[in-house]
């Protein structure tokens, strides 16, 4: 959760960004990075189309800048571009979401490191098929309200739905989640 | 799997991570991006207070003398005209050199109208033209130990003649701002003459001269040249653009509404301008269109040489490239007798598009034509240079030289008129093409180096 501080040297460096200082972009990847690559690589769970779509993510609010389009809240913003780009990368792919059968090939986010717990790894990859079963609108309001910690406020200012409808939308996603791992 | 269980799981997705080294590597090209754009942004955004210091920063500098224009003043009165003569006549590398260079800048420093800038400028060129003429003049009677003095001075002399080249460019640009369609078009008319000239000038003493590394630094002038020349007929091009939507806004109004008196002779004189300067810059696309086309023969004689000297000496040779395979070698010869073909029929459309006063698309066929050129010259280098290393390597007999094996082809000083120099397209004859036995048989090639089984 972000501290009062980090919220207010986040409004700072929105006002400087909203004047054009490079500077200030450079802070928000500093910021966003990690968990735009994150959301996406969830997603996609493909390292490197989420590496791909983050850097396209970042320009593209870049160039929402320099058009000269507001930003009122940098977080609900980024993501939501995120959001639109995930939808717009599975729409020119024709990729649907992949089946049980094929959940051995995906990337294991835990490859690379050295250590392994191997009880930790095989929860985390049946976390992460549960996930895939779901619908997509489940699973982003799943990993934005409990991965990104972002607020009811924000999260419906991503997904473009009032917060009634956002807090409707978190309850079934986590219903879902209940039924999927009690009957596995 | 309690639910709780699973929440807590979720958490633990937050571990997921980038690779450092790709999030570093993507704010680094990122960053680029936007740095760049933003500085573009700054310096279009103009605020008023600096629109107002750019306004009197403009009129002061033109009204008050400003300390370089007093010492130029007293440079050009203290120096006795004795001093001053021995001065002009100095070259780069000897004593009182940077004095005439002084003295020029000190000219133009008393200079205020743009267009008389140009004009000086113009005149350094020729200046520094005359100056490497006399450094070389002698160069096959020097020393060795004085090769290395004539080598600095040449290089300081080509150095001050980019500079001025470039400042001519520059110099034009501020002509388009603040002078009429007339006189910017007028300008570039001798500008493109004046390149001419040292387009020529450098290409007599490239193939004069059998020092490479001299060689090396006048073709360095020679693409400057080219690049001012070209970026100043361009600017010809754009400044006719405007004039013709003039004209043409001009027309539109007058159907929409009944034009006054004063309105019917702006669009008169609207009109007449369209005229002059159409003609003007239709006689600089007309030389650039001579000019091309000689270069186009010269690369057609010279893909003509490659094809009956050298080509046989490639399958020996070592690769064009480093690590470049001899079919590759081959395919670009191939691709290369193509040239002459191509550059003949974008030039007969250059033409066409002339006359029918399509000036800006028969400017982009002519650009077309010398890109081609370009490639062409640059497979021919190569070619010649592995023909070099192969004769250097083989033969023991053959005297060796500095130059290439390809004899050069002479440009003559003045373009020569369109209707001798541009063929028809009855007349358009494909380059020699190497027989199906690979060579020619009077062509007197000796046994041994006669290719066997070649392709």
């Amino acid at each position: 959760m972000y501290s009062l501080k980090d919220s207010l040297q986040e409004k700072i460096q929105l006002l400087k960004l909203k004047n054009g200082d490079s500077e200030a972009f450079a802070f928000f990847y500093d910021q966003y990075v990690k968990r735009i690559y994150r959301f996406t690589y969830i997603r996609v769970s493909d390292k490197v189309v989420a590496q791909d779509l983050t850097q396209d993510i970042f320009l593209k609010v870049w160039q929402h800048l320099v058009d000269k389009k507001e930003i009122q809240n940098f977080a609900a913003f980024i993501f939501r571009v995120a959001r639109n780009s995930i939808i717009d990368y599975y729409r020119l792919s024709s990729r649907q979401e992949l089946p049980l059968e094929y959940a051995d090939e995906t990337e294991d986010p835990y490859s690379d490191q050295k250590t392994s717990l191997i009880d930790k790894e095989i929860d985390l990859q049946v976390l992460l098929d549960h996930l895939k079963k779901m619908k997509a609108e489940y699973q982003e309001v799943l990993i934005l309200r409990y991965v990104e910690d972002l607020s009811i406020d924000d999260i419906a200012q991503i997904m473009q739905k009032d917060k009634n409808n956002t807090r409707v939308l978190l309850h079934r996603s986590l219903n879902k989640l209940k039924s999927l791992t009690n009957n596995k | 799997m309690s639910i709780r269980k699973s929440l807590a799981q979720l958490k633990k997705l937050s571990s997921i991570n980038p690779d450092e080294q790709w999030a570093h590597a993507t704010k680094y090209s990122i960053m680029s991006e936007v740095t760049v754009q933003s500085r573009l942004i700054k310096s279009q955004k103009r605020s008023f207070n600096d629109g107002f210091n750019l306004f009197f920063a403009n009129f002061f500098g033109k009204i008050v003398p400003s300390l370089t224009k007093v010492v130029a003043v007293v440079l050009v009165l203290s120096v006795g005209s004795g001093f001053s003569l021995v001065a002009q006549a100095s070259v780069p590398g000897e004593m009182l050199w940077p004095i005439k260079r002084n003295m020029e800048e000190a000219e133009l420093a008393l200079t205020l109208s743009p267009v008389k800038k140009t004009e000086i400028h113009i005149k350094h060129i020729n200046t520094r033209l005359n100056e490497i003429d006399k450094i070389l003049k002698d160069e096959d009677s020097v020393s060795p130990e004085d090769s290395t003095k004539k080598e600095v001075a040449i290089k300081k002399a080509v150095s001050h003649l980019e500079r001025d080249v470039v400042a001519v460019d520059n110099s034009l640009k501020i002509v388009k701002e603040e002078k009429t369609p007339m006189q910017v078009v007028a300008l570039v008319e001798k500008v493109a003459i004046v390149a001419n000239e040292t387009a020529n000038n450098l290409n007599q003493k490239v193939s004069n001269s059998q020092n490479t590394e001299i060689s090396k630094v006048l073709d360095d002038a020679k693409k400057i040249n080219q690049e001012v020349k070209d970026s100043a007929v361009n600017l010809a091009i754009t400044v006719h653009e405007e004039v013709v939507n003039n004209v043409a806004k001009d027309v539109s109004n007058n159907i929409n509404s009944t034009p006054s008196a004063t309105v019917v002779s702006q669009n008169g004189a609207n009109v007449e301008e369209l005229k002059a300067v159409t003609e003007v810059v239709t006689k600089i696309i007309t030389s650039e269109l001579q000019v091309v086309s000689q270069e186009v023969a010269n690369a057609k004689d010279k893909v003509e040489s490659v094809d009956n000297k050298d080509i046989i000496s490639l399958p020996k040779s070592s690769n064009l490239k480093e690590g470049e395979s001899d079919a590759k070698a081959i395919e670009s010869i191939d691709s290369l007798k193509m040239h002459p073909e191509i550059m003949e029929a974008n030039l007969v459309q250059a033409k066409d598009l002339l006359e029918k006063g399509n000036l800006k698309d028969s400017m982009e066929k002519i650009t077309q034509v010398k890109e081609t050129y370009q490639q062409a010259e640059t497979v021919i280098k190569r070619i010649e240079a592995a023909a070099e290393n192969n004769s250097v390597n083989t033969s023991t007999s053959t005297p060796t030289s500095t130059k290439p094996i390809i004899p050069p082809v002479t440009t003559s000083t003045r373009p020569t008129t369109t209707s001798t120099v541009i063929k028809s397209s009855d007349e358009t004859t494909t380059p020699e093409l190497i027989s199906e036995q690979g060579i020619k048989a009077d062509e007197g090639i000796p046994e041994e180096l006669a290719p066997k089984d070649f392709y």
